[in-house]
């Protein structure tokens, strides 16, 4: 598998965790604590999943997802307490990966959306 | 009053002269009858005394002619006296010929011929009216005075110098228990204060020493039952006989405590139930910033369970680095969420460092700053110092910026602001500002009030603003809404420590 998942948070330890955790597993990761670098980096790249946080300073996750620019599987983590509830029935959401999470279910939830891992 | 005693056996022509002579010119009211009760002599005072004109001439009339309806009572005296008895009566009165009633002090005397038969009457009267009304004037004055210092509700006392009790009116047993015999039986104004008041009671004597008056003041006394009772005191000397004492006005402080004590009481609770609430509003935030550093936990025991098996020290060292440095993030956080909640009111104020306050403060807030999006700065002027409780200061800050992430979420580019530091009146101000819209002038006099909210409900119990206010006046401070140009400022003030 050569796509790549690009990881979003504006927290650089949990970006630390998310490439360290999936690269493990094998995956090819990007991780960006700006979420517009992202994008811009999205714009050009191969990715195969994104990972997003949903609160960050500059951005959230669903403005992330909004200029994403094209389809893409896209799951969203977040620390917030009501975040299913806020993106219940958001379409363009994959899943929802309240935080804190244990790497396993992260992997789990990966791997629906890049089975070569 | 018998002015003419000696004289009063009258046998001789020339004697009696002598003796109409001197009734005459007594200054008492005088006259003299015979055994018809006509007058044989009077003088001006005897008319004066009856309220007649000067220079009427009685001689010769009957003194039932004179005064009409003397009734059965004089009669009964006249009788008597014409049988040789002598008698005084304390006072009489009649009503005189303007109608005026007129009190008469009389005495009443025999006068006798030579052969010691009773030959008529003399009496002797005084028109003891004015003492009379005055007296009663008086009379009714005490009474008046009395009633007021047995019915005062405030505790009246007279004592010696040295504090001996002389006098008290019911307030003042009441509040020390004692009888009136026990209280004025030697019981001291000393014995019933406590010692810990001597360095006060100092004061109130050497005011007393130098103005003649102390108080008001506040102590307490023992009472009988030796419970302390609070109370109020202000005194003043007086001087009898030329011998000083002290008046005291005493006021029992125990019902005004308790309001105090129950109003306090109250404040205290409305102060915890206004942080719960805050808590409440705070909880998503803490929350979020709990759950980053658990998932980096949980994200780094799992690369280690690896590591260790692998001997990878360097991602061992990094794995624990990493779980260290959450921890202790997230220690802070509930650390500092420790010391918000624990209620502090009933410790002693301490001196304050501003910086530290201001600190714990955003430290609790920069998770709901961040859960609003909001850019949280603060610029405070170092080594500011107060007295006060640091919780309760805190509960002020956490309202204030609380307040301000709702109001500058909706702007383009939300922040929030806290600057302190001192002003040149010898205070410190804290201000919190935002770039959210100013408040509507219509809302601006109710900010402060109890229950007022602009928020949603669920979002915030409009307490906020009114108890922080209290708080910061409790302090001895002021809270006041200051826009600063287009942004909305809230300005704590407080007395600077030197």
């Amino acid at each position: 598998m050569t796509a790549t998942i690009v990881c979003i948070d504006d927290e650089q330890p949990i970006c630390n965790i998310l490439r360290a955790v999936l690269q493990k597993a094998g995956a090819l990761v990007e991780t960006f604590t700006d979420p517009e670098r992202a994008l811009e980096f999205i714009q050009t790249a191969d990715v195969a999943l994104v990972v997003c946080d949903y609160r960050m300073p500059s951005l959230t996750g669903l403005d992330v997802l909004r200029r994403l620019g094209r389809s893409l599987p896209f799951v969203m983590i977040s620390g917030d307490l009501d975040v299913e509830r806020l993106l219940a029935g958001d379409s363009r959401v994959a899943a929802v990966l309240p935080k804190p999470f244990l790497p396993g279910d992260l992997l789990a939830l990966v791997r629906r959306f890049a089975p070569g891992l | 009053m018998c002015y003419a005693k000696g004289m009063h056996r009258l046998g001789h022509q020339g004697t009696a002269r002598l003796f109409f002579e001197v009734v005459r010119s007594l200054p008492t009211g005088a006259a003299v009858f015979d055994r018809d009760m006509r007058y044989l002599a009077h003088n001006d005072a005897w008319l004066a005394a009856h309220g007649r004109v000067a220079g009427e001439r009685l001689i010769g009339l009957n003194h039932d002619e004179v005064f009409p309806g003397m009734g059965p009572e004089w009669r009964d005296v006249v009788t008597r006296c014409l049988d040789g008895a002598a008698e005084q009566k304390p006072t009489g009165v009649f009503i005189d010929a303007k109608g005026r009633s007129q009190t008469i002090r009389w005495s009443i005397e025999p006068w006798h011929i030579e052969d010691d038969r009773v030959g008529g009457l003399v009496v002797y009267a005084e028109n003891i009216t004015d003492q009379v009304t005055t007296q009663r004037r008086l009379d009714e004055h005490e009474s008046l005075i009395r009633e007021f210092f047995d019915r005062s509700p405030i505790g009246l006392n007279l004592c010696t110098m040295d504090g001996r009790w002389l006098e008290s009116n019911r307030a003042f047993l009441d509040i020390i228990g004692y009888s009136p015999e026990e209280a004025h039986g030697g019981l001291t104004y000393w014995q019933l204060t406590p010692r810990r008041y001597d360095a006060q009671e100092g004061v109130q004597l050497a005011s007393l020493k130098a103005d003649k008056r102390y108080g008001p003041y506040e102590k307490e006394f023992i009472r009988k039952d030796g419970r302390h009772v609070p109370v109020r005191l202000e005194g003043f000397i007086v001087e009898r006989e030329g011998v000083e004492y002290i008046w005291s006005l005493i006021e029992d402080l125990t019902a005004q405590r308790e309001l105090e004590k129950r109003v306090d009481e109250e404040r205290l609770k409305a102060i915890q139930a206004s942080k719960l609430s805050l808590l409440g509003e705070m909880a998503a935030g803490i929350a979020h910033e709990i759950n980053n550093p658990l998932t980096v936990i949980s994200g780094n025991t799992y690369l280690l369970r690896d590591a260790v098996a692998s001997g990878d020290a360097a991602v061992t060292d990094e794995a624990i680095s990493a779980i260290e440095e959450v921890t202790r993030r997230a220690a802070r956080i509930v650390q500092g969420l420790k010391k918000f909640s624990r209620q502090g009111a009933h410790d002693p104020t301490e001196e304050l460092v501003v910086e530290a306050i201001v600190s714990d403060a955003l430290d609790l807030c920069r998770a709901s700053s961040r859960t609003h999006g909001v850019a949280l700065t603060s610029d405070v002027e170092p080594g500011c110092r107060v007295r006060g409780h640091s919780v309760e200061l805190s509960q002020v800050l956490v309202n204030l910026l609380n307040n301000a992430f709702d109001a500058a979420r909706e702007s383009s580019d939300p922040w929030t602001r806290v600057t302190a530091g001192r002003t040149g009146d010898g205070r410190i101000t804290i201000s919190v500002s935002n770039s959210g819209a100013l408040i509507d002038d219509e809302v601006i006099p109710n900010l402060f009030r109890a229950f007022f909210t602009t928020k949603r409900i669920g979002e915030g119990t409009g307490l906020g603003l009114s108890i922080s206010r209290s708080i910061v006046e409790a302090h001895g401070g002021t809270l006041d809404y200051e826009p600063d140009g287009p942004h909305t400022r809230f300005v704590v003030r407080l007395k600077a420590l030197p």
